[in-house]
């Protein structure tokens, strides 16, 4: 996907928060925007893009809450959004819901980024407990909006994200979790970015998503120094996002992305892989990729979308967006693209990792066209795809 | 006048195999001649290798000319692989006269426009199978004729594959030298063998797990409303089984046939087969329950993927005869029960129907195919005497 043009887009105060956190500058990483009602946040947001909605709405104001005005604040600005997603491939939303901007707003640029032909992942927090049932109930109508558009929606829910840091000032809580789940969409950036063998695309992100309703849920862990794979494998595993290990044993989809420096090393990789596969069970189907970044020396991150179940049989047919819908598409469903070429040479654009397994693992295909299916190589034994250990 | 016989040929991954039918009385079919060769020179359904294909197809042929005292001359192909795929497509005409309702020039008006499809120019179709029709706003009419309105619509189901692919198996067929009469979607065949009139009517779901593709469609309202191929057959599971005990393929085809089993957790933890030795590889012994997790992971991989697919495109929610299984890979021990588990059907091993003769020969699941398409010749044959529509469905195709 390099090449391709690639955006995140912050929605509210919660979105323009986290993706002011991202490590972006102008030609490495995506083009971040902050989206809102409130000058405030969009003045304290370091996204690339700042862009102001619903001014005659409410006057540079927040909506408190209100998801009708800030839908009607997005509908009074679908140009200037338009303009924003001009030629986008991919968009990534991130927004917290049960704010007015966040439920609001969203499913409008979701839409105007559909319709500016870009494919569409969806980040958003959910309500911590505290902030009580209204906001809860107000969240969970928001999310069945997003689930209307969208279909890659990745849930976060602020109580566990809270609970995977440790800091004691509230304030540093707040920029330790933004940062967390900053990073976490940041890696899954680098992951999509990147053409390679053992690379994660938009495919299987959007089939994860949709085997299981969109019930999809976030984790992110990181760790430096010494035995960092283990340390990072462990934290993710066993952290509050995952719910100390009990949602890794439910997970029927896992996709990993790992971020590493050019000092990664297959060991790592396979530590790594260990501890899932110990932990998840034997049916559930891992999905992972691996992306270098000369930034990264020293340290490793760790992304993971967990799916737990399955789709419930569709009543209605359920339409893959970037898709174009027509009466009759001229191919049939869409391959991932299999290597794009990058446009040019950036100084500190992240390589991706070659993986030599053993023999290619594709055995007696090898000299036969392989059998991509959703950007994997269906020739490669299953459970070697999918980092099972098997007994021999 | 006696109808002729009908000569089949399937050039599969595992085995090229012909069968001869003729008609008997009370629509029977029997069969009365059979050759079988082991293939050599096809991958995932499709020929890579001109000169062994030509060979097995001549050998095929020959067993079957002397079975059946028949000199055969043409034949009726199957076509499969992994870029074989369908799309729906709609075509709609005005009603030339309100007054007089819909005539059988509308209707031809808008077969005719329903079937002219843009498809890649690098493909040819293969099928173009109506569905049902629609009149202004009412869905699902089967005889518009003399209905009122203003717009008629015909849904139709087209199967197309890459038009090289085709040719490859068409062409080594014509340059034994043997005339090909048509080509049939492997698939179709497979479901035209094993589905009873009231599983095509009620819908259901065939799969025939091949040794190189695994192929699906859908039958429903007695047509076909999906159709594909899954580039990944039982040879994929044998190269699982190879790679993760390190074995040779022979070995991993024989402990696949003879250990192997579609659910995992079911063999005991402890429990071990041995492999006698083999040049190159010496005797061991596998872990029983972790064969049987790499043939599941394998085998679950596939039907949650045509699972996924028959789901987006929405064709999966009227199946009320189930699903059927039919190829060698039938065969695989509970491979019916996983299929069960993943579609949340009931699931069925296919056998040829509708057919008798050198019986015992060919009723098993991997001769549903072959069978299959004896039968549409005859059918194809019944139909041309009524009118010639069918046949131009393929003309392109055979490039004749
Ligand atoms: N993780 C995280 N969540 C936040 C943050 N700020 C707010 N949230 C969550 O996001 C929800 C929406 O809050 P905001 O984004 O501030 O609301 P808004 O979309 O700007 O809408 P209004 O302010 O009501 O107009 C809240 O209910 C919180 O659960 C933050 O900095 N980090
Ligand atoms: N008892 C068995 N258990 C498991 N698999 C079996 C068994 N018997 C046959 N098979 C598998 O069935 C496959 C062959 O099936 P079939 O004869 O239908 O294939 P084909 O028609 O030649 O191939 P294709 O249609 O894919 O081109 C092989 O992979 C073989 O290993
Ligand atoms: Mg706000
Ligand atoms: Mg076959």
């Amino acid at each position: 996907m390099i090449g391709r043009k690639i955006s995140v887009v912050g929605i509210g105060g919660a979105g323009a928060r986290i993706v002011g956190q991202m490590p972006s500058d102008a030609d490495d990483g995506p083009i971040t925007f902050a989206v809102d009602t409130d000058t405030c946040s969009l003045v304290e947001s370091s996204a690339t893009e700042r862009i102001q909605i619903g001014e005659v709405v409410t006057a540079g104001f927040g909506t408190g809450g209100d998801t009708q005005q800030g839908r009607e604040a997005a509908e009074h600005d679908t140009a200037k959004i338009l303009a924003m997603l001009e030629n986008m491939e991919l968009v990534v939303v991130v927004a917290g819901l049960g704010g007015g901007v966040g439920g609001g707003a969203t499913p409008v640029v979701l839409g105007a980024a559909q319709e500016a032909g870009a494919a569409t992942v969806c980040f958003v927090t959910l309500p911590f407990d505290f902030e009580g049932a209204q906001r809860k109930a107000a969240a969970a109508k928001d999310m069945e909006a997003l689930r209307e558009i969208c279909d890659t929606v990745v849930v976060v829910r602020n109580n566990s994200l809270f609970e995977s840091v440790d800091s004691r000032d509230i304030a540093g809580v707040f920029k330790e979790a933004d940062s967390l789940l900053s990073s976490g969409v940041y890696s899954l950036y680098q992951m999509l970015a990147l053409p390679g063998y053992l690379r994660l695309d938009l495919a299987d992100l959007r089939r994860l998503s949709s085997d299981t309703k969109g019930e999809c849920l976030f984790a992110a862990a990181g760790a430096e120094g010494e035995d960092r794979a283990s340390k990072a494998v462990e934290s993710l595993l066993t952290g509050s996002l995952m719910e100390q290990g009990k949602l890794a044993e439910r997970a029927r989809l896992l996709m990993l992305s790992i971020v590493g420096g050019p000092d990664l090393t297959l060991k790592e990789i396979g530590q790594i892989m260990d501890g899932i596969s110990s932990t998840v069970r034997p049916q559930c189907r891992v999905v992972m990729g691996t992306s270098v970044d000369d930034g990264w020396i020293g340290r490793i991150s760790l992304m993971a979308i967990v799916g737990e179940k399955r789709k419930v049989r569709p009543q209605v047919e359920t339409e893959i967006p970037q898709q174009p819908v027509s009466e009759h598409p001229a191919e049939g469903p869409p391959l991932s693209p299999i290597a794009a070429q990058p446009s040019k040479k950036r100084k500190r654009r992240p390589r991706q990792e070659r993986l030599k397994l053993e023999a290619s693992g594709r055995g007696r295909f090898k000299d036969v066209e392989p059998t991509i299916l959703d950007g994997e190589d269906m020739d490669v034994p299953t459970f070697i795809r999918r980092g099972m250990r098997i007994e021999k | 006048m006696a109808i002729p016989p009908v000569v089949a040929l399937e050039i599969g991954t595992s085995k090229v195999i012909a069968l001869v039918g003729e008609m008997r009385e009370d629509n029977y079919v029997m069969i009365t001649g059979t050759g079988e060769c082991p293939s050599k020179g096809v991958r995932k359904g499709e020929v890579v290798d001109f000169g062994n294909v030509s060979a097995c197809v001549k050998t095929a042929l020959e067993m079957a000319e002397e079975s059946s005292k028949v000199a055969i001359r043409q034949i009726y192909l199957t076509v499969s692989g992994g870029h074989i795929q369908c799309l729906s497509n709609r075509g709609t005409v005005p009603v030339l006269s309100q007054e007089e309702g819909i005539s059988q020039d509308d209707i031809e008006q808008v077969v005719q426009v329903a079937r002219a499809i843009n498809i890649p120019p690098d493909r040819d179709i293969v099928h173009t199978i109506s569905q049902h029709y629609c009149v202004d706003d009412q869905g699902h009419v089967l005889h518009p004729e003399g209905m009122e309105g203003a717009r008629l619509s015909l849904d139709v189901l087209v199967i197309h594959g890459v038009r090289t692919r085709l040719n490859n198996t068409i062409r080594t067929v014509q340059d034994i030298p043997m005339d090909v009469s048509d080509v049939v979607f492997g698939g179709v065949c497979s479901a035209i063998s094993v589905l009873s009139p009231e599983q095509r009517r009620s819908g259901a779901l065939v799969i025939d797990l091949g040794g190189g593709t695994t192929d699906f469609v859908v039958y429903n309202g007695n047509v076909v409303t999906s159709a594909g191929v899954l580039g990944v057959g039982g040879d994929h599971i044998t190269n699982d089984i190879a790679m993760a005990f390190n074995v040779s393929t022979s070995q991993a085809e024989r402990l696949k046939k003879n250990s192997g089993s579609a659910l995992a957790g079911k063999a005991n933890r402890s429990q071990r087969v041995s492999l006698p030795p083999e040049v190159g590889f010496p005797g061991r012994s596998v872990n029983l329950s972790a064969l049987h997790t790499v043939i599941n992971a394998r085998v679950e991989e596939m039907l949650a993927t045509i699972l996924h697919q028959l789901e987006s495109e929405g064709v999966l929610s009227p199946i009320g005869g189930g699903i059927v299984l039919t190829g060698g890979g039938a065969h695989l021990k509970d491979v019916a029960e996983l299929v069960e588990q993943v579609f949340g059907l009931p699931c069925e091993i296919g056998k040829p129907r509708g057919i008798t003769g050198v019986a015992t020969a060919t009723d098993g699941p991997e001769y549903a195919t072959c069978s299959g398409l004896v039968q549409y010749g005859f059918k194809e044959y019944q139909s041309n005497r009524r009118g010639p529509a069918l046949k131009q469905f393929f003309k392109g195709l055979l490039g004749r």
